[in-house]
């Protein structure tokens, strides 16, 4: 029973990041029809930046925090502006390939400023464990899953109601109409990018402090990302936080219970299976295509 | 009586809460014109994609000069001798004209994948035979000045006029044409009414979705009245225009305009 | 007609000059190079000539290059071993293909992406089989046949040179033919190839059972000419890589495909030297390729031959494609 209850706190921790880092991936992909490659790398910067400035510049991990997110939501912006919108009319598939020219250059511009070796980010919590029972549980596991529980009610709140929420849901639903309704798509994608870019900064200085921080640790963070859109459907923001617990959940029992090796096959195999059967995500309803 | 080329028997699709079609029962016979009016919303063009295998019905049968196609994939439709055009022209982009109407002819080449690879002769006979023969329909309906033109870069006549050859050239029997008007001049349009004709005469038989009454009139044989999905009305064109529902459904508020019918 | 010649010239080049300038460095990138091209080749088949991107290519490169070395350890003649492992590959390719295929838009992308790393998961965890991280030594060469003796690095560059010149080859038969055509039209759009009678599954899974066979043939290439595998040279960036030669080449096209094997095999050796800087300068070509030149090298060549035929008074040619 303990057992099963630490492995339900690490599978929300790594539920929490996963949502974190596929809403911006949600939104963009229903909005552009985009697959954004690039979208692990803001996490891996937001945990390069956090971590650069408590150790170097000395600054607490609590402020790091909503720093990091606000040069990684620059960051989005710059990225957007300089990649991807000078291919808002070309096809698609231009948009998707441009965004692994992006991470290429992220990931090595990072490897040439911090070189390739593994770090920490020290933080207040991670030496701290709270007891209830027999059950430990680490601070900085109870952290990350309450900062993200906040965050993404934040979001959500934001996107339900707020004006800006709105108009981004209807570009997400269908830019063409949004644009006849006199939405101002530039300024909402843009301002998408940002709030993506900086949610998933803010995964990358939470989970920093328990697993390392590398130049590629974006690479994978993106592709489950992909697996939490799929299952939640793509644009869907609700079914994506249910798709990011569901897989952070079912990941760790898996590798709790059968086997560490294979863990990551579990994701894919998931998001195949959600393709074939439920391809428009788990909770939506396949549309016919308009002829 | 000749048997219907086309009929579907309560044929229905529904889009969510959405009745598409409702339950509609028509025949066509073969070698008409027959046109398939109603307001905008009635549920022409999904009649349209039903017929073609793109949308599924949720109820109901259709039937291909007997046969029943109700389930039959799009391709295989196109096979047996249906095919169409669509209200958004679907040109292949960056695709000449020329290549347009050459895939037309796909089904009609019996080689395999070693033959191409070893071109062999019959491979280079059917293959000869295929472009022979769009040639000769660019030829017989005055496209060969935009052979080798991109198609979609075409002004929209050219375009609307493409997609008919191309449909055309499947070997199509039936041929559905939907709204070949819209976006035509009026010169455009009365050479439209003689190329409609014209396929009709030459043994096909021809199903129209046309906004513009006056072509309508000119060619159609018979007429389908639809409004929110439902058939409405079936007959010629005096017959369905002196009918006070189908004036009513298909001039709604307009009524007045009736008159100018 | 100026493009085959253009074609043959290239192919009397490349018999001719190793034999004036042997150099086994040279003939090394060579060989690596033409290894890159017949899977770049191979991946223009799906993404190129049909359209559906896949992010997973490097799967079937390492299922064609584990299996033959696999089956060749076994005992197997290594010319037997390849061929069989293409077929296993085809088949890796229907298995997948033909449920996800079905699909549309970026997700056949996304699931070749799931499949491209569950190819690689199993090779790095099945130890028993692939012996995992520690990779796979032991591989044979190819039994010599008269007048070919594969320890010869030149030899072995001859060889390349002629799976190269045959799938070249596969590729132009494939695009000119119904295939081809049917491909381009489901490229264009789906929807209008049906109505015009294509069986669109059909070809789709057809051109990605292909598609996978030609990787694996470069797999095996690969495996007997290394002779030494592991799984890090299968992941996914491996196929990443694929699909960036094959854009900055020129998607669809086979010319393209080409110039986009050799030009980023040799670039990369080149950049070699400048190992930091190397990957960014790639992103960043990747950046620019995409915005200023989306038909990649194979797109600007025909641009400037276009510009040349008009120079010479005989009005643009269309040498694209
Ligand atoms: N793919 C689809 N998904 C949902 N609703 C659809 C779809 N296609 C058509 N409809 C709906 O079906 C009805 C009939 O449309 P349509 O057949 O295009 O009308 P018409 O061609 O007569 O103008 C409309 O209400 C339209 O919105
Ligand atoms: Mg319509």
């Amino acid at each position: 029973m303990v057992e099963f209850l630490q492995q339900t706190i690490n599978g929300l921790v790594m539920g929490s990041s996963y949502v974190l880092t596929a809403l911006g991936l949600t939104l963009i992909f229903g909005m552009l029809d985009m697959l954004n490659f690039a979208h692990g790398e803001l996490l891996m910067a937001g945990a390069f930046i956090a971590t650069t400035l408590v150790e170097v510049f000395h600054v607490s991990y609590l402020v790091a925090i909503p720093v990091s997110m606000l040069v990684v939501a620059i960051l989005g912006v710059i990225m957007h502006r300089l990649a991807f919108h000078p291919l808002r009319n070309s096809e698609r598939v231009n948009l998707l390939v441009s965004s692994l020219g992006v991470s290429i250059i992220l990931q090595n511009a990072v490897q040439l400023i911090w070189g390739p070796d593994p770090r920490n980010l020290p933080s207040p919590f991670t030496n701290l464990q709270i007891s209830f029972g027999g059950l430990g549980i680490n601070q900085q596991r109870l952290f990350v899953v309450l900062v993200s529980i906040l965050l993404i009610i934040l979001l959500y709140y934001v996107i339900q109601k707020s004006k800006i929420g709105i108009a981004m849901r209807a570009c997400a639903f269908d830019m063409d109409v949004a644009k006849l309704m006199g939405i101002k798509a530039n300024n909402i994608i843009m301002f998408t990018f940002a709030i993506g870019a900086s949610l998933a900064a803010s995964a990358g200085t939470l989970l920093a402090p328990i697993f390392s921080v590398y130049p590629t640790m974006g690479v994978m963070a993106t592709v489950k990302a992909f697996v939490v859109v799929l299952m939640g459907g793509v644009g869907n923001i609700t079914g994506a936080i249910a798709g990011g617990f569901i897989l952070g959940l079912v990941e760790t029992y898996a590798a709790g219970y059968w086997s560490s090796e294979y863990k990551d096959v579990i994701a894919f195999v998931i998001m195949i299976l959600v393709l074939l059967l439920k391809p428009a995500g788990l909770f939506g309803k396949q549309v016919q295509e308009k002829v | 009586m000749a048997q219907p080329i086309l009929a579907t028997e309560n044929l229905a699709l529904h889009f969510g809460g959405v009745v598409a079609v409702d339950k509609v029962s028509i025949s066509v016979k073969p070698g008409q014109i027959f046109g398939l009016i109603g307001p905008n919303g009635a549920g022409k063009t999904t009649m349209f994609n039903l017929l073609t295998g793109i949308y599924k019905p949720t109820s109901g049968k259709m039937f291909f000069k007997g046969k029943d196609i109700t389930h039959l994939p799009t391709h295989q439709i196109t096979e047996l001798g249906i095919s169409r055009t669509f209200q958004n022209i679907r040109l292949l982009k960056g695709q000449s004209v020329f290549e347009n109407i050459l895939i037309a002819t796909h089904y009609h080449l019996k080689y395999n994948f070693v033959s191409a690879f070893f071109s062999t002769p019959k491979y280079r006979s059917q293959e000869q035979k295929a472009k022979q023969m769009v040639n000769a329909l660019l030829e017989q309906y005055h496209l060969t000045q935009y052979k080798d033109e991109i198609a979609s870069d075409l002004p929209q006549g050219i375009q609307r006029k493409v997609e008919i050859i191309r449909a055309l050239a499947t070997g199509a029997e039936l041929v559905f044409l939907d709204e070949p008007a819209a976006g035509l001049n009026p010169v455009e349009t009365s050479e439209l009414m003689a190329l409609i004709k014209r396929i009709r005469d030459e043994g096909k038989t021809v199903l129209l979705i046309e906004h513009d009454m006056k072509l309508v009139k000119g060619v159609c044989d018979e007429i389908a009245v639809l409004n929110f999905g439902q058939l409405i009305d079936q007959g010629t064109y005096d017959q369905v225009t002196k009918n006070p529902r189908v004036v009513q459904a298909y001039l709604g508020r307009r009524y007045e305009n009736a008159q100018s019918l | 007609m100026k493009k085959n010649l253009l074609l043959a010239l290239l192919v009397l080049f490349s018999i001719g000059f190793p034999l004036f300038m042997s150099n086994d460095y040279l003939t090394h990138i060579l060989i690596m190079a033409g290894i890159n091209v017949i899977l770049v080749l191979s991946l223009n088949i799906i993404s190129g000539f049909a359209g559906q991107i896949s992010l997973g290519h490097a799967a079937f490169f390492g299922i064609g290059a584990y299996a033959s070395a696999l089956l060749s350890m076994q005992g197997l003649p290594v010319w037997i071993a390849g061929i069989i492992a293409a077929v296993i590959s085809a088949l890796a390719g229907l298995l997948v293909g033909y449920p996800v295929l079905r699909l549309r838009g970026h997700f056949f992308a996304i699931a070749t992406l799931g499949f491209g790393e569950i190819v690689h998961l199993i090779i790095n965890n099945w130890v028993k089989v692939t012996r995992g991280p520690m990779g796979l030594s032991g591989i044979p060469r190819p039994e010599s046949i008269p007048g070919l003796d594969f320890s010869q690095k030149i030899d072995y560059y001859f060889l390349i040179l002629l799976l190269v010149i045959l799938v070249i080859y596969l590729s132009n038969r494939m695009h000119k033919s119904k295939m081809g055509r049917a491909l381009s039209a489901i490229r264009a759009d789906e929807i209008t190839a049906r109505t015009m009678g294509v069986h669109v599954a059909y070809y789709k899974v057809t051109a990605f059972a292909w598609s996978a066979a030609v990787a694996a043939i470069a797999g095996a290439a690969y495996a007997h000419y290394v002779l030494f595998l592991s799984p890090e040279t299968f992941k996914g960036a491996a196929s990443i890589n694929i699909l960036l030669m094959l854009l900055i080449g020129g998607i669809g096209s086979v010319l393209g495909s080409v110039l986009g094997g050799l030009f980023i095999t040799v670039l990369s050796e080149y950049l070699r030297a400048f190992a930091q800087y190397q990957m960014i300068i790639y992103g960043v070509l990747i950046v620019f390729v995409v915005i200023f030149a989306p038909k990649g090298l194979s797109g600007l060549l025909a641009k400037m031959a276009g510009l040349f035929g008009r120079w010479n008074k005989r009005g643009a040619t269309n040498i694209s494609n």
